[in-house]
């Protein structure tokens, strides 16, 4: 009896659909779900990849010690043990990696305070995701996120950076944007030529910052805008002749998508000015690389950056460090990770395949997809799909398994319920808006589905490796 | 029949099909992609010829032209001589491809897939829907432009006016 669950891609932020069929509680097909709004059944390369991902001979799935295998109740007592000797000093940190589910974080922080009792919880999002998300929600107020078939209605698109590399199949919406009619533009604003600038109408090539800054000045001199107030913030500012144009194209036509794939936080604000000073029916499309990042960064807000924690680390000042998923060494090659867990005393690594970052850590534990665990994810609540392989367990049952050999209670907080709330509230938005829209009444502000769902770095390179070994 | 075309202008050279082809086929890769230019890869496609140079030249008969049109190669009798790969004039059977259980490796359209309703996994994975499974006469009637579109094979890639 095959049964078909449906479940999401995490390995970027639009949170593509899938359908995962399920044989005795295997995982034995991929199917396209063409239900999904986001993507309507394509896939990616990357998102082709799930059934390896799950079905793959190298998932870890037994505790380890020193290369030794041990039983969870002895792992779970010595972490506990260890966590307990820290907890005066306030020595022990959790890095948890950006595929995982907000119910999870929320358990980390809850963790953190009850059996740690510091905040040293830190979210791993190495290509600045968070950042971007940050830049994106400090100044976001009034401005309309741009759902993907919204994209794929747009007259005029910006492309910032190169979006069709980092999501082929939000490619597709875009590209049928721009073929639907001969006045459609695909725009791109890029340091280089990439694969997006080889379909662009105009390609404002060079530094996306000046460009931008370019546009938002032309876009507020062309007289966009309802407050004026840009005016005066972009006075000086020459725009080129191309800038020119194609702020004008943005501001005339009928739906203006403004599609943001950037690391770069300021470009990010930029994106957002060139909206605001654009003014009504102008949307945002954002696309990072972890879809989770917007969820996490919602519910999640202070504790540490990843990187805070490598550095005290190197200071000697963690005596135990709990890492979830995250792959520190590949995800931050700018830092000397290796040399900063040499000065921890505890390094325990839990991940669902080995990486250059368990092989440093002292305690190897095997931890489970976010497709083999229920939670939030991309605002929407999911359930497994499979049951992880062996012994492996989601992040949020690594620490509760911890917290319970501390004897503290984790009372796990529960975003789900209210994210679900607030999706039921998007969609509603959603749903008036487009109505409003219909009627050529002016939309109402709103906050909606733009998909955010991602996998860690860890996993992307291990889908670039399972590349290579195909081609 | 139906056969697989390439919108020129559609294909970003992502090589999801490679992915979802080599998935559905158990890791053999029945079709590959080619560097036409440093940014550009492009699907190479079996165009199931009318006359294929690969069951003509096979010594085992192990390729063969269905009455359906497709050309599919035989399991059982294949040696993984590979004959067709010399004969293929399209580059699409080559020998760099993986052999599986000494065997060519050979489109044959998802046959599995498309007998239960469903397309080929190239064509429903297409991110920008630039890989099509469509009418051979419908293409050619309503696509402006095929690229060498009377050629023996039949060749693949459609573009816009």
């Amino acid at each position: 009896m095959i049964e078909s669950r449906k479940n999401i891609c995490l390995f970027c932020s639009l949170g593509c659909g899938l359908i995962v069929d399920v044989e005795r509680e295997e995982a034995v097909n991929l199917e396209y779900d063409t239900e999904c709004p986001a993507n309507r059944g394509r896939l990616c390369s990357k998102g082709n990849y799930i059934l390896e991902l799950i079905n793959h001979p190298l998932r870890l799935n037994v505790p380890k010690k020193d290369g030794k295998p041990l039983r969870w109740d002895e792992a779970s007592a010595e972490i506990a043990g260890a966590v307990h000797a820290a907890r005066d000093k306030k020595a022990a940190a959790v890095v948890l990696s950006g595929d995982a589910s907000c119910e999870d974080v929320g358990l980390a922080v809850e963790f953190a305070v009850n059996c740690m009792a510091n905040d040293k919880v830190a979210i791993s999002l190495p290509t600045d995701d968070d950042k971007v998300v940050a830049a994106l929600a400090g100044t976001s107020g009034g401005i309309m996120q741009a759902t993907p078939d919204d994209v794929e209605s747009s007259v005029c698109t910006i492309a910032v950076g190169d979006p069709f590399e980092r999501c082929p199949v939000l490619a597709g919406r875009m590209l049928a944007a721009r073929n639907a009619a001969r006045a459609n533009s695909l725009n791109v604003v890029s340091e280089n030529s990439n694969t997006t600038s080889r379909f662009a109408t105009t390609h404002l090539k060079g530094s996306e910052r000046q460009n931008m800054l370019a546009l938002v000045a032309a876009v507020a001199k062309t007289g966009g805008g309802k407050d004026g107030w840009q005016k005066s913030l972009v006075e000086g500012i020459d725009a080129s002749p191309d800038a020119q144009r194609l702020a004008k194209r943005f501001l005339e036509s009928e739906k203006s998508v403004v599609v943001v794939s950037t690391g770069d936080p300021v470009v990010a604000q930029l994106a957002n000015a060139l909206l605001k000073a654009a003014g009504d029916n102008k949307l945002l499309f954002a696309l990072h690389d972890y879809g989770n990042a917007r969820s996490i960064t919602e519910i999640f807000a202070g504790g540490a950056s990843t990187k805070d924690v490598i550095e005290s680390a190197g200071r000697g000042e963690i005596d135990v460090l709990i890492i979830l998923g995250a792959d520190l060494v590949a995800s931050y090659p700018d830092l000397d990770v290796g040399g900063a867990l040499s000065k921890v005393k505890t390094v325990v690594a839990g991940a669902p395949f080995a990486n250059k970052t368990t092989a440093l850590a002292g305690m190897v534990l095997p931890t489970a997809l976010w497709l083999e665990t229920d939670g939030t994810f991309n605002g929407q609540a999911r359930s497994a799909v499979v049951e992880p392989p062996g012994g492996a367990i989601s992040y949020g049952n690594v620490l509760g398994a911890v917290s319970s050999a501390m004897d503290v209670e984790l009372r796990a907080p529960s975003p789900t319920k209210a994210l679900a709330e607030e999706a039921i509230d998007r969609n509603k938005a959603v749903a008036i808006a487009s109505a409003a829209r219909e009627e050529g009444a002016k939309p109402p502000v709103q906050s909606t589905a733009i998909r955010f769902a991602d996998g860690s770095l860890t996993d992307r390179v291990c889908w670039m490796k399972m590349l290579e070994k195909v081609h | 029949m139906k056969k697989l075309f390439v919108d020129l202008d559609l294909c970003i050279g992502c090589q999801a099909h490679s992915v979802a082809c080599n998935r559905v086929n158990h890791n053999v890769l029945t079709m590959q992609s080619t560097d036409v230019a440093e940014d550009a890869k492009l699907p190479v496609v079996c165009r199931h010829c009318e006359s294929p140079a690969c069951v003509t030249a096979c010594p085992n008969g192990s390729m063969e032209r269905g009455e359906d049109g497709v050309v599919r190669r035989s399991m059982a009798t294949c040696t993984g001589c590979m004959s067709c790969t010399l004969a293929c004039p399209f580059g699409v059977l080559t020998r760099g491809m993986r052999l599986a259980r000494h065997s060519a490796s050979k489109c044959n359209l998802c046959a599995p897939r498309v007998e239960r309703g469903l397309e080929p996994a190239c064509v429903a994975t297409c991110p920008t829907g630039a890989l099509q499974f469509r009418e051979v006469e419908e293409v050619y009637e309503r696509e402006p432009i095929v690229l060498g579109a009377h050629t023996i094979g039949h060749n693949p890639y459609i573009r816009r006016a």
